[in-house]
């Protein structure tokens, strides 16, 4: 995650309890040069609950950082926004969440 | 062409040639939506089915990642009644033709059109570089008018997330 902020919010509820090892999936949205600024951020809306400044913080980091963590959570719920995310067609991955330092 | 919003949705108004173009950018995403991902031109499934995106949402297992594949390729495909829908109402009214859209349609609406955008990006070659604003620096008629296609749509796209 060189660069890139750690998620500021984790977007869902748990499925299934974590073990030791398991902290969860990140969400990834990459940057691209055709999606539209007001279509990244409706997307965030409507697909992950933001309000608009958080839609907004997060595009902004996507197009400056060229990708941005907009949620953390169970690998069930993750896949769910992987695919919602995907449908709209905005570049994302699903990564496994790393252990806070 | 003019987007207003409406209690429950959005309408747009639009010249008679300009609605028979989109309905052929509708009828061309319906047929690639039908399509088996195989059938697809490379560029497009690239540009839908990011393929680093897929292989991570499989978690690097071979079979998961085909079921991620086929459940996405299926989702689009469940927008065909809808596009259909479009297209009927586009060629069945006068000039301006008219499209009504309630919110959930145009959210479907949106992000069709925004497909259609991405797979001539992709075909380009313009997913990762900034799109040239001005069409006239473009040499290659075959790309100018792409170009414009991607810009016009993205301005149909702007109008309609404005009066949603």
């Amino acid at each position: 995650m060189s660069g890139v902020a750690h998620p500021d919010a984790e977007v869902g509820e748990e499925a299934r309890p974590r073990t030791e090892a398991d902290h969860g999936w990140n969400v990834i949205v990459w940057n691209d040069e055709v999606n539209l600024m007001s279509y990244v951020v409706f997307v965030f809306q409507r697909v992950l609950g933001f309000d608009r400044p958080k839609a907004t913080r997060h595009m902004l980091e996507v197009h400056q950082r060229g990708r941005s963590c907009v949620a953390t959570a169970s690998r069930e719920k993750a896949e769910l926004y992987w695919q919602q995310i995907q449908q709209y067609g905005l570049r994302v991955t699903l990564e496994r969440a790393e252990p806070a330092a | 062409m003019i987007v207003l919003r409406e209690k429950e949705g959005v309408l747009l108004r639009i010249e008679r040639s300009l609605a028979e173009w989109l309905s052929e950018v509708l009828e061309s995403l319906a047929r690639r939506y039908g399509a088996d991902f195989a059938d697809l031109d490379p560029k497009t499934s690239t540009a839908w089915y990011w393929p680093k995106g897929v292989e991570s949402a499989g978690g690097g297992r071979s079979a998961d990642h085909e079921e991620m594949l086929r459940q996405a390729v299926a989702l689009r495909g469940e927008r065909i009644p809808l596009l259909k829908r479009w297209i009927a109402a586009l060629e069945g009214s006068g000039d301006p033709a008219t499209l009504r859209l309630s919110s959930a349609e145009a959210e479907v609406f949106v992000a069709g059109v925004n497909d259609h955008r991405l797979a001539l990006a992709m075909r380009h070659g313009w997913m990762d570089t900034r799109l040239e604003p001005d069409l006239e620096k473009i040499a290659d008629g075959t790309q100018r008018v792409a170009l414009a296609e991607i810009h016009f749509l993205g301005a149909i796209v702007g109008e309609v997330l404005e009066a949603m």
